[in-house]
């Protein structure tokens, strides 16, 4: 069988329902010629205005289309899995074509050079360049407490007159100081500024963590190293690829995707999805970022089940992982997951907090939750069967409401410790996931 | 609010107290550290602890659980297909619900949402019959969405009151039409409240919504606006007056018709004066406009005939020689029934209660009534009373010197008062002839609209050989019928540059079951300008096919 995810899965690959309609309109035999699949890939000629030649590779359904559209994948693509998903017998196996031959090597070679260890000469250059950085920051973190003390000394209730200028002139500061995470934690702040009732309380919040990371990167050497590892991701000094594969944890298992979100923006497409391991019960978010209109590197389709290794950021809380290998094509879920009450949820959450306070959101799964919409200052929400109400993050859950129909449903989302942001909705024995958004944290 | 965030939110510098927090325990073994310091590192360890030992209130759902489904699920790809539609691309749409409520399916749970949000009152009542128990119980949930549970016609907003009292004059106006749909005597009693307190414009738009479910009961308070102080007011009113056959507009109307227009049946032909300038300041204040539009192609005296044919029902002409208070009768029953666009019937019985009871005995004894009684107007003309036949009367107007003026006068009368039996000829003497129309939009494109399947199958052939009728074919109701599909498709494949934008009309047009599964599409490599677009054109085509076809596939009826 060429495909074994089902129509619905596939169409889970894009977020853009124009690509969606449009392919749909591509998922016949007519338009096609040359349908073939083998054990790597699947590809076809798409019979349109001119020909395109559309291929999908099985294990990570990468496609790559020749035609014009910046669109990742194409509606070509789109095309062609949903027929492989619908008709499989129009797909025979056959040897692959020399153009797929061609593309599957390209991509092979390009994943060995992502993977392969540094050069020694790069590592003493690398380590220079850390000092220097590692420098810089400290500069940054000085004029930054100062400031820090002078807001906490005149008072946050005066921050309301300040225009956006007062923020964004410190956050350039700390992109110079080479601490972008911190920038962008800033920035940030300005909106949160008369956003709502209790904006002062949440703006505590967030200064007391810029103050708390200051503090914590000037000890950083006394920290255990997961923790400083922690530290140094949320300033923004990234590991890359490498490095991770190189430092971080492996974990092999059967993992469930039970969330994808797409983000975009003017010039970037990002997913973040969340696993869970079937044996190890862990946790992972996979982030992937692309140029707009290109493909992720690896589709990861909340519903869908695969086998792979993990490796996972070094970390006291390990949460963010990649993907080292990923042997068979994925398979669509067949149930709901198990999910959990709300306490064990929470119980769960504090438990990540507890081994590190820089954990961001995590993912939860709750079982058994009916959708309650807002009334007067309470919020929307998800109430379990204990009558714990589960605060919803933003206003707009009407499509949850309207899958719940007034009966419990299974949900997974990102729970940050103030508000959930609900994802994917398992209801009727059907899985729907929600529009992707981003997660304001 | 916490001693910790008071003590931030005023400032270090301007509150003395220092405020207690649970995370002291943990800040105070760091020795000297500022105050603002101190303050910041409590405020993250309680935000810390705060977010790891988050106590939860406890809530009950008050909601009622939706009933059980009896209609069948959409499938995924529908679902996408819809949800494309709904946020963005209308034209399938009509389509596509329509086929579901027919074939049983409802919408998925997830697009309710995005269902109940249309405003549309047209759209809507596509929606309602798709929506499911599932449907029905959400929009329970929100008072802007309990349109779904009346059973049509987009009521009323429910905080209609505060809308009407604060609205903008745009909203007003909408509020005022939506009004006259549903209670039209209550919309008749809020006008004449507000009118005074009203702009001379908003009054002139307020006085135009009455043509929406205009009946004789409107006649009273039109006939107040004649006084209005704005001569656009008066002229709004008195044009609507001539629709009511008991005002006395419309008497004068019709008197000012008859004498400057009549056919004569024995020679078939029309005797037309044009009226003489300068115009009767009486015909101003009874509505007629003196000038002409820009670009019409008729001259002063013409206008103004056109007018005077336009504003009487055409009933009025084939009756001509006959009884006269036979004629009136019939007269007022054509006048009634175009009245009520709405609902004909329900206005032509209530008009027939207020005619005396004993002309309508007598009327109904006598032949011409049981003509009229016939309903449908223009048979008349072929009843057994000598009235001349629509088809006769319009290739009369045709022919005459002053045939842009009678023909564009009789059609606006006919789409007016509804006389369906003059459309197809009225539409046939416009295709025929290359006159040019006295106002916008076209008549052609007018009375495109109002052919039915019938009429369109006789003229498929000419539809599609004549070059100057093929941009009508956008305007015809869909689906095209089977002679019209095949021959615009055996045009398309024959790859008839002249039939570039009638593709994507096609596209929609065509019955589901008539289109083809594949053109025959030339090889890419071969296609040069001009035939480059065309191609692109067909290519989207064979998608929008392919669309139709697999939505009609999963909305087959279980029958």
């Amino acid at each position: 069988m060429p495909l074994t995810l089902d129509k619905a899965q596939v169409l889970r690959l894009v977020s853009d329902a124009q690509t969606v309609a449009a392919s749909q309109k591509l998922a016949r035999p007519s338009v096609w010629r040359g349908l073939g699949h083998s054990a790597a890939a699947l590809w076809g000629e798409c019979q349109g205005s001119a020909v395109y030649r559309t291929q999908v590779a099985r294990a990570d359904l990468a496609a790559h289309c020749s035609c014009p559209s910046r669109k990742a994948p194409c509606k070509h693509a789109l095309g062609l899995l949903l027929l492989a998903a619908d008709t499989a017998e129009r797909l025979p196996e056959l040897p692959e074509p020399e153009w797929v031959q061609q593309w599957l090597e390209r991509r092979t070679k390009q994943a060995t050079r992502a993977q392969a260890p540094r050069k020694p000469g790069d590592v003493a250059a690398q380590a220079q360049r850390a000092q220097r950085r590692h420098d810089n920051i400290l500069s940054g973190l000085d004029q930054l407490d100062v400031w820090l003390s002078d807001i906490v000394r005149q008072g946050l209730a005066r921050l309301q007159r300040e225009s956006f200028g007062f923020w964004d002139t410190q956050a350039r500061r700390l992109v110079d100081a080479q601490a972008p995470g911190l920038a962008g934690r800033v920035r940030a702040m300005a909106d949160r500024v008369g956003s709502s009732a209790s904006w002062p309380e949440r703006l505590l919040d967030d200064l007391g963590e810029l103050a708390l990371l200051s503090h914590a990167y000037r000890r950083i050497d006394r920290l255990p190293p997961p923790l400083a590892a922690d530290v140094r991701r949320r300033l923004g000094i990234n590991l890359d690829q490498r490095e991770v594969l190189a430092r971080g944890d492996m974990l092999e298992d059967e993992w469930h995707v039970l969330c994808d979100v797409i983000d975009e923006n003017e010039r970037v497409r990002s997913q973040r999805a969340w696993l869970r391991g079937v044996r190890s019960k862990r946790s992972a978010l996979v982030l992937q970022f692309t140029p707009l209109g290109t493909r992720f590197e690896a589709a990861l389709i909340a519903g869908t089940q695969l086998r792979a290794k993990l490796a996972f950021w070094p970390s006291a809380a390990p949460q963010r992982a990649l993907i080292v290998e990923r042997p068979a094509a994925p398979l669509p879920l067949t149930a709901a997951p198990r999910g959990d009450g709300i306490a064990v949820a929470l119980a769960g959450y504090a438990e990540l907090l507890g081994r590190s306070p820089w954990a961001g959101a995590s993912l939860v799964v709750l079982g058994g939750v009916v959708p309650v919409p807002a009334a007067g200052a309470e919020p929307y929400a998800v109430v379990d069967a204990s009558g714990l109400a589960m605060p919803l993050r933003g206003a707009e859950h009407d499509v949850l409401l309207a899958l719940s129909g007034g009966h419990p449903l299974t949900l997974a989302g990102e729970w940050d410790g103030y508000a959930l942001s609900p994802r994917t909705v398992w209801a009727e024995g059907r899985m729907v996931a929600l529009s992707t958004g981003a997660a304001d944290e | 609010m916490s001693e910790l965030l008071r003590e931030a939110i005023l400032g270090t510098a301007h509150s003395g107290a220092r405020g207690a927090s649970p995370a002291d325990g943990l800040v105070s073994k760091l020795d000297g550290l500022e105050r603002e310091r101190a303050l910041l590192l409590r405020a993250a360890s309680e935000a810390l602890l705060r977010r790891a030992a988050r106590v939860l209130p406890q809530r009950r759902s008050q909601l009622q659980i939706a009933a059980p489904e009896s209609m069948r699920p959409s499938s995924q790809q529908l679902t996408a297909a819809l949800r494309w539609q709904l946020a963005q691309d209308a034209e399938l749409i009509e389509e596509t619900l329509s086929r579901m409520a027919r074939a049983g399916v409802r919408l998925a749970p997830e697009l309710l949402p995005l269902a109940l949000e249309q405003t549309e009152p047209a759209l809507r009542d596509l929606l309602r019959p798709v929506l499911g128990q599932r449907g029905l119980w959400l929009a329970k949930q929100r008072p802007e969405w309990q349109w779904a549970l009346s059973p049509g016609e987009g009521g009323l907003p429910d905080d209609f009151d505060r809308r009407w009292s604060d609205g903008n004059a745009v909203e007003r106006r909408q509020l005022l039409m939506l009004l006259r749909k549903q209670e039209p005597a209550r919309a008749r009693e809020l006008a004449a409240e507000t009118l005074r307190q009203e702009r001379a414009e908003q009054r002139a738009a307020f006085v135009e919504a009455f043509a929406i479910s205009l009946s004789p009961d409107d006649q009273a308070f039109l006939s107040s606006l004649l006084a209005d102080r704005s001569a656009l007011v008066q002229r709004s009113a008195a044009r609507l007056l001539w629709r009511l056959p008991g005002s006395e507009v419309a008497a004068r109307m019709l008197a000012r018709a008859r004498a400057h227009v009549r056919f004569a049946a024995q020679e078939g032909h029309w005797h037309v004066s044009l009226p003489t300038e300068p115009l009767d300041a009486d015909w101003l204040r009874d509505g007629i406009i003196e000038r002409p539009p820009d670009a019409s192609p008729l001259g002063q005296r013409q206008w103004w005939l056109q007018q005077l044919v336009a504003a009487v029902p055409c009933a009025v002409w084939g009756d001509q020689g006959r009884d006269a208070g036979k004629l009136s009768l019939a007269h007022d029953q054509v006048f009634v029934r175009g009245a009520g666009s709405v609902d004909a019937d329900a206005q032509g019985k209530r008009a027939a209660d207020d005619l005396a009871a004993e002309q309508l005995a007598a009327a109904a004894a006598g032949h011409a009534f049981a003509g009229v009684r016939g309903m449908d107007v223009g048979d008349l003309g072929q009843s057994a009373t000598g009235a001349v036949a629509a088809e006769q009367l319009v290739a009369a107007a045709a022919r005459h010197e002053f045939a842009g003026a009678l023909l564009d006068g009789l059609t606006r009368a006919a789409l007016q008062y509804d006389e369906r039996s003059w459309f197809v000829h009225l539409w046939d003497a416009w295709a025929n002839s290359e006159l040019a129309s006295a106002m916008a939009p076209d008549p052609r494109v007018l009375l495109s609209q109002k052919l039915t399947a019938q009429d369109i199958a006789l003229r498929a052939q000419q539809l599609v050989s004549e070059d100057k009728l093929r941009v009508l074919l956008a305007h015809l109701p869909r689906p095209w019928p089977e002679p019209l599909a095949l021959r615009v498709l055996a045009a398309i494949s024959d790859l008839r540059l002249s039939f570039r934008e009638v593709i994507p009309v096609a596209a929609l047009a065509i019955p589901v079951a008539l289109l083809p599964d594949a053109l025959p599409l030339p090889e890419s490599s071969q296609v040069q300008y001009p035939l480059r677009a065309y191609v692109r054109a067909l290519a989207d085509f064979q998608e929008v096919a392919a669309l139709r076809r697999s939505i009609a596939a999963e909305t087959i009826a279980d029958d």
